[in-house]
């Protein structure tokens, strides 16, 4: 089982480093807030948006049709792919059938989630990340550990070693501007040799059979335009009924993610170039399984991040120490809801604050999500002895006068404790906090005399 | 009006003064207030560890408890937000109709609400500069005031009651967050909560300010306990020790 | 049974569109939509400049002695050809909608040109009418007629990342700099 808290706590150890990630996740959050604040019709947008989701995500099977026939009458060919595996095999197969060799991908979580690169790659396929951020992770041999910012956890001194080991950069050079720059002639030519290019989906709109990829790089763009064919991967719920709901969701998404009003690329495709193949891959890998449980609402997400911004335990632990594709908020409640025998610490990263709630465009109540998880995570044999522990302290307190007795007997013997022994290895709350020392006389005792007396 | 006292366990052993004061100031703004007996715990930090069966068991005690009152009226903040958000599906099936939700209520929530603070005349003065520590629960499940997450008008009832006091500076921190207790968190998780607890400490040191208060005992308990650790100056109370209640 | 049955059973049998959602709220408008559009496409980086003489001229100025340039619009030069994959250095573009909430311009291409135009140009100019800009994003989908896409996007300001510990720079792999040319409306 992955454990949340002994990752969290490696990444707190150095805490200059984790002020500092705190501090630039919290600026991009403070980003959003002011974005939003251009829009009085916000949180009305944010309840549609979240309405339209469900909708959508209850109908699912009625917009995937739909979509596949119309995407369809417009070129595109559609591939389904029941899990990670088979969206591999398809995204290789259209490959192979192009004699593809060098791939060009922009950003998509879903080909994280499937491994796409690895299993690529270790069939002899050159597959090249676009997204700075995300190439930046690649060379590095890293993961992203954040959806839309990718390489946030890096300092640009790392992104100045690893290029310099990569790309030969000047040595020491840490500027931003000249790293980009590097990067850019760099991955020019990765674009221009493309064969194939991969992309994400943010929407597809059903009644249009066409999709949306949303970029500020304008990879997607460059790497589709490019390579003879496209292959853009999406889960099954990013389908939405049509464009008209389009606006709703571009108008929240870039506000949500960087504070920006909308990408700079907002891209439309919905017929393949002359002489080039569109190919869609619809991708279930556990997202149906989602829908009939408690947390089918967590497929409303538009990956947008906002949710990871503001989450204060995210900006202090770093994306890494949730061990999945998705940290956050959001990424805790799709891991724990898929396995929870791997994921059941990610429910307790939480303190339930519910900021998450209120950033999400979608209006996922996530901590509500990963309050419910939490029924589960607790039957985890790693929790074997705080279920115990909790059990008993419920017995107790169902027991008012035997717990007043208790207490009773804490507050006479309190004075006289060694500090040695309250504060003994047994106590993790003690090692860096005081404890809270109890009243001379109870409430309750308190109100019994003033009643007596009265 | 009939006001049942509501006091969360950890008051009711460590905090005692604070349930005091608070039925002093409900006395004072002429409610007719009962602590009923057998009272205990709302329930909370079971069923925030999934301890689902646990949990309603406190929560059909509290119901039966508290049946008959005009209100139910509480110190703690996060206490009153487990019994209004999390009850109701709880005790869905025993209690259809809904249990206790409007009539539950945090201590300024219920005078700003109710009472009303054009009806507040607190004859003390508080003259001290005062951090206002917006507890979780209290602003994004209660509301209690505009979190800064939400596009919508400013507004903060816990401000429009203590300001009802003579003297009192209330300054906000820079950030609305979380102080990292969470309850369970503040062990299960060590490293992130210290650190989110000294964060908030930090913030409202920065301001210069004597106290930090709020509506919810257990996160200014972290919060002092990390202070104390540390030797650090600043106080934390509650807001019903500003509130006093001796005269109103 | 193949994978797309396995998908589409497993999400029920019933095959409903469900309800349409409404947007029942006021929408954000601007007082001067082109003052709006100008704002925000500087946010994004992005330079408007408003026609008041001759365009051709105006177009000449921002292309400057720029050695390879695409026009599209055959305004300043009569006709034009571009090759998938060729960088140049300008590319003359035009555009019927514009939304002002953001910056945006609606470019299609029409399958007039290779897509690769629109990021291997290392400027973006792109002539737009004052009266083609929307408030809003919603009001922009209602203008588009998307039987007509093949491709399209609407760009707010060149390519851009802040990837590299948020320091915003221009020209992550597409265009450098963009110029919006706003013709006066005639109503005006
Ligand atoms: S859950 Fe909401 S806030 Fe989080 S990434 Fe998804 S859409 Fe954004």
């Amino acid at each position: 089982m992955k454990n949340h808290a002994a990752e969290a706590e490696k990444f707190v150890a150095d805490s200059a480093r984790a002020h500092w990630h705190d501090e630039a996740l919290w600026y991009v959050r403070r980003k959003r807030d002011v974005a939003a604040s251009q829009l009085p019709e916000w949180e009305e947008l944010r309840e549609v948006a979240g309405k339209i989701k469900k909708n959508t995500v209850e109908n699912l099977a009625y917009y995937l049709e739909l979509f596949e026939r119309e995407a369809q009458n417009n070129g595109i060919e559609i591939y389904w792919a029941m899990d990670a595996r088979e969206c591999n095999e398809t995204v290789e197969k259209i490959l192979r059938e192009e004699g593809a060799r060098r791939i060009v991908k922009s950003k998509s979580m879903l080909s994280e989630e499937c491994g796409l690169n690895d299993y690529l790659q270790e069939r002899g396929y050159e597959i090249v990340d676009t997204d700075l951020g995300e190439r930046i992770v690649q060379l590095h041999g890293d993961r992203p550990s954040h959806i839309v910012l990718p390489a946030i956890h890096l300092k640009k001194e790392d992104v100045s070693e690893i290029f310099h080991e990569h790309m030969a950069t000047r040595k020491g050079e840490s500027d931003p501007e000249y790293l980009t720059k590097e990067a850019r002639k760099s991955l020019r030519r990765s674009f221009l040799e493309a064969d194939a290019a991969i992309t994400g989906v943010n929407f597809a709109l059903a009644r249009e059979g066409a999709f949306v990829v949303c970029t500020n790089e304008g990879n997607a763009d460059l790497g589709t335009a490019m390579a003879g064919v496209h292959i853009a991967c999406m889960g099954i719920e990013k389908v939405i009924p049509s464009a008209r709901e389009l606006g709703v969701f571009t108008r929240l998404l870039a506000r949500s993610a960087t504070g920006q009003a909308v990408t700079t690329y907002t891209s439309h495709f919905r017929r393949p170039k002359a002489g080039g193949r569109l190919c869609v891959v619809i991708v279930d890998n556990g997202r149906s399984g989602l829908l009939s449980s408690g947390e089918s609402e967590a497929l409303s997400c538009m990956r947008c991040g906002a949710c990871m911004n503001s989450c204060p335990v995210y900006r202090r632990s770093g994306g890494h120490s949730y061990g999945s594709t998705i940290p956050g908020p959001i990424g805790s409640v799709l891991s724990a809801a898929g396995n929870m025998d791997e994921f059941a610490s990610l429910p307790f990263a939480c303190t339930l604050c519910a900021s998450c709630d209120n950033v999400c465009p979608s209006s996922i109540a996530l901590h509500d999500l990963l309050y419910g998880l939490r029924e589960d995570a607790i039957k985890s044999e790693a929790y074997r002895g705080k279920r115990t522990l909790l059990k008993a302290a419920a017995w107790l307190l169902l027991h008012p006068s035997l717990y007043a007795f208790v207490m009773n007997l804490y507050r006479r013997l309190y004075p006289f404790i060694p500090r040695r022994i309250l504060y003994g290895r047994w106590n993790v709350w003690g090692r860096e906090r005081e404890l809270p020392e109890p009243a001379r006389r109870s409430f309750a005792q308190i109100y019994e005399e003033m009643s007596d007396g009265k | 009006m009939r006001v049942a006292l509501f006091v969360p366990c950890y008051i009711n052993d460590f905090y005692p003064e604070i349930a005091l004061n608070t039925m002093k100031i409900l006395r004072a703004v002429g409610m007719e207030v009962e602590y009923p007996k057998g009272q205990s715990c709302c329930g909370q930090p079971f069923l925030n560890n999934g301890l689902v069966e646990e949990g309603r068991r406190f929560a059909t005690r509290f119901v039966d408890i508290f049946a008959g009152y005009d209100y139910v009226v509480s110190p703690g903040s996060s206490c009153v937000s487990t019994v209004r958000h999390r009850y109701p599906t709880l005790l869905k099936e025993t209690h259809p109709s809904g249990v206790e939700e409007g009539r539950v209520m945090e201590l300024c929530e219920f005078l700003h609400d109710v009472v009303g603070v054009e009806n507040l005349h607190f004859r003390h003065s508080f003259p001290h500069r005062v951090g206002l520590h917006n507890s979780c629960h209290g602003l994004r499940e209660l509301r209690l005031g505009r979190a800064s997450e939400l596009i919508l008008p400013h507004y903060s009832k816990i401000r429009a009651v203590l300001e009802r006091v003579e003297g009192i500076e209330l300054v906000d921190p820079e950030r609305d967050e979380c102080c990292g207790f969470g309850g369970t968190f503040s062990t299960g998780e060590e490293a992130v909560s210290v650190m989110m607890g000294r964060d908030r400490i930090d913030d409202h040191e920065s301001h210069g300010v004597d106290f930090v208060t709020g509506v919810d005992i257990s996160c200014l308990m972290h919060m002092d306990a990390l202070a104390r650790r540390e030797g650090r100056e600043i106080g934390f109370i509650h807001v019903s020790e500003i509130l006093r209640g001796d005269e109103v | 049974m193949g994978s797309r049955e396995k998908i589409l059973s497993a999400l029920g049998t019933a095959r409903n569109r469900g309800f349409e959602v409404e947007l029942s709220f006021p929408i954000l408008s601007f007082g001067d939509r082109v003052c709006a559009f100008v704002e925000n496409l500087k946010k994004a980086g992005g330079e408007s400049i408003v026609v008041e003489g001759e365009l051709s001229k105006i177009l000449a100025r921002e292309v400057g002695d720029a050695d390879s340039v695409v026009d599209t619009t055959s305004i300043l030069y009569g006709s034009f050809s571009y090759k998938k994959g060729e960088e140049v250095d300008v590319a003359i573009l035009g555009a019927d909608l514009a939304v002002a909430e953001n910056g945006a311009l609606w470019i299609d291409t029409e399958d007039r040109y290779p897509r690769s135009l629109l990021t291997l140009a290392r400027k973006i100019v792109v002539i737009l009418e004052e009266d083609a800009i929307v408030d809003t994003m919603h009001q922009a989908y209602e203008r588009v007629d998307f039987s007509k896409v093949s491709y399209a996007l609407f760009m707010s300001g060149p390519s851009k990342t802040a990837d590299i510990e948020q320091s915003l720079v221009f020209g992550a792999h597409g265009a450098v700099a963009m110029t919006a040319v706003l013709i006066p409306s005639k109503r005006a």
